[in-house]
């Protein structure tokens, strides 16, 4: 064994290398299929994230739509299919026109309109969401268009300005989850959002005037209320004091008949008393307080008859 | 090694099959059905998603379709209503394969599909907007807006032709846009403006009339209110008296004659004043009680 002791050392490799494949090729082989097998196999695990569902699809058929999150398996690539969302969301969409953002709608007396509208969107059931339409999206946005469209169309403008907004809102979105449903898009609608409700802008300052005039209305009506109530309320105070004043007079008028009558009793006990004198002195007494203001003329006795008087304002 | 040889021939036929056994297998993915056609021919069995066999190249081919809900949006158009009004009306369409061979047969591609709709939903809902008049179209009585039933109507007709001749089933038509033609803004921004300021000036002159109301309310309650304090008072007032006088009476009927003998010598009191001039007699009684002083 001189001649190989005395080769290089990569012509030694080579040999041994020879001579190991003559020995064990068969196992060898075996192993490194068996590694091949085994890391293909292995490129099978996949993880969903949290928030996320997947939908298995086996050579395009859908087998499960709803993996949870978490490790899993699948058989690999070229046999199974795993497709993720994100279920867990809400997602925003905007529903816009054909080249606006804004939709352009007709009320029901004839008023022109433009309103913003936004929808909010849960997946339900995500095999549906992924394979039932070529496009959920479209799909929603058109038939929510569709619905707005209707539900103007049955409105005053008026209404569609001011009060109708939450019930043009859950109109829109019960009706359009129906349809949802009708076509199995797996979507729930979770709310529409009429963002923006407004007159054409050429329009927009008739609008306001209309604003104006009824808050000027509703401030004139307000100030003749409390004019009026003023009002009231003073000739209700102006009533109580009449009462009050009538109280007075009355009880002034009693107070009065009372002392009338004490002053009658003490006259009439005195009187009782002595006749003679009380009427003797009660007369002298009036005679002198009513003769004192007057002119009196004294005639002869007799003279009285012969009298003829002139009565002239003096 | 001579070509005839068994050996050769296994071998050539080993290597054909490898090479062909790629095309007896096919997928049907979940969005599409399959129709397998021999030698162009279309088999009558759909092939439903998943793995199948078929056999090779170039014996059998396989023909993809889609199978779910398309959406096809259609251009707005101008149309007349019954009432000759115009309008512009837009809608757009769900629709389906629903006969695969008959598809495949007839328009084959989704453009021609979408070209034969765009014809055919073109003329239906023109014929459906012209039997309304305007008002069964827009209107602020909402039972009267029938936008849906025109939609409806269109798709029926639709649904006629479509089925039958293409495979494709409408599986719903709405309306997504209805307008007044662009030419007609300016004179319905002036109406709109013209009815607005109509709308102002009448809230302006309810509100007056309001406000006058109100006045007017409250000045007749004033008035009630003051007849009434009025009407009270003087009940007040004549109870007082009544009691006042029933007071008096009691008390002069203890002797009713120096009761009138006190009013007298009162009702002089007052009667005699500085305007008043008395003639006396000299023998007068009353002078003599002055003489008898």
């Amino acid at each position: 064994m001189g001649v190989e002791q005395r080769a290089p050392l990569s012509v030694r490799w080579i040999w041994w290398l020879r001579e190991t494949l003559r020995r064990h090729g068969r196992r060898l082989a075996a192993v490194a299929a068996g590694t091949i097998v085994v890391v293909w196999l292995a490129g099978g695990f996949y993880t969903i994230e949290n928030g996320e569902s997947g939908a298995l699809l086996r050579f395009g058929d859908l087998v499960d739509d709803s993996i949870s999150p978490g490790l899993h398996y699948r058989l690999p690539s070229g046999i199974d299919e795993v497709v993720e969302a994100r279920t867990s969301e809400v997602t925003r969409l905007e529903i816009v026109g054909d080249w606006n953002p804004r939709l352009s709608l007709v009320s029901g007396d004839e008023n022109l309109i433009t309103v913003g509208v936004t929808v909010q969107y849960r997946i339900l059931r995500l095999g549906r969401y992924l394979f039932s339409t070529e496009d959920v999206e479209a799909t929603m946005l058109q038939t929510v268009r569709a619905e707005l469209l209707e539900a103007a169309a049955g409105l005053g403008v008026d209404d569609l300005l001011t009060s109708a907004k939450a019930g043009v809102q859950q109109q829109v979105q019960i009706r359009s989850q129906e349809r949802f449903d009708a076509y199995d898009l797996g979507v729930s609608l979770v709310s529409v959002n009429l963002q923006t409700v407004a007159p054409p802008p050429e329009a927009e300052q008739a609008f306001r005037v209309v604003l104006d005039a009824r808050a000027d209305a509703a401030r004139g009506v307000s100030m003749a209320r409390s004019r009026a109530d003023r009002r009231v309320g003073l000739a209700r105070g102006k009533a109580a004091e009449h009462l009050a004043e009538a109280e007075a007079a009355a009880a002034r008028r009693l107070q009065e008949a009372r002392g009338a009558a004490q002053r009658f009793e003490d006259l009439l006990a005195q009187k009782r008393r002595s006749p003679e004198l009380t009427y003797a002195d009660l007369y002298a007494r009036s005679v002198q307080v009513a003769l004192e203001p007057t002119r009196l003329i004294v005639l002869p006795p007799g003279d009285l008859d012969r009298l003829h008087l002139n009565l002239v304002d003096p | 090694m001579k070509f005839s040889s068994p050996r050769v021939w296994l071998l050539a036929a080993l290597l054909a099959l490898g090479a062909l056994a790629p095309s007896c297998f096919f997928i049907v993915h979940q969005t599409e059905v399959g129709i397998v056609t021999r030698f162009g021919r279309p088999l009558e069995t759909l092939a439903e998603p998943g793995l199948h066999l078929k056999l090779p190249w170039p014996v059998d081919r396989v023909m993809r379709l889609d199978r779910r809900l398309l959406v096809f949006d259609n251009e707005p158009a101008e149309m007349l209503t019954r009432d000759k009004r115009n309008v512009v009306v837009d809608s757009f369409v769900l629709w389906r394969i629903e006969d695969p061979l008959r598809f495949a047969q007839t328009v084959r591609t989704r453009q021609e599909a979408e070209a034969r709709l765009l014809d055919l939903i073109a003329s239906a809902l023109g014929a459906a907007v012209g039997q309304e008049p305007l008002e069964s179209l827009i209107n602020v009585d909402p039972s009267a807006v029938r936008l849906r039933q025109v939609a409806e109507r269109t798709a029926e007709s639709v649904r006629e032709t479509t089925l039958p001749s293409f495979g494709i089933a409408i599986v719903d038509l709405r309306l997504n846009g209805f307008n007044l033609p662009a030419q007609n803004r300016a004179s319905v921004i002036e109406r709109m403006r013209a009815e607005r300021s109509r709308i102002a000036t009448a809230f302006r002159s309810e509100g007056e009339e309001e406000a006058l109301k109100i006045g007017a309310e409250a000045a007749k309650e004033e008035d009630r209110l003051l007849a009434e304090a009025e009407a009270e008072a003087e009940a007040i007032r004549g109870a007082g008296e009544a009691e006042a006088l029933a007071l008096l009476s009691e008390a002069y009927a203890q002797d009713p004659d120096f009761y009138r003998f006190l009013r007298d010598l009162e009702s002089y009191e007052k009667i005699l004043d500085q305007n008043t001039t008395i003639f006396l007699e000299s023998d007068s009684p009353l002078l003599e009680t002055l003489h008898g002083r």
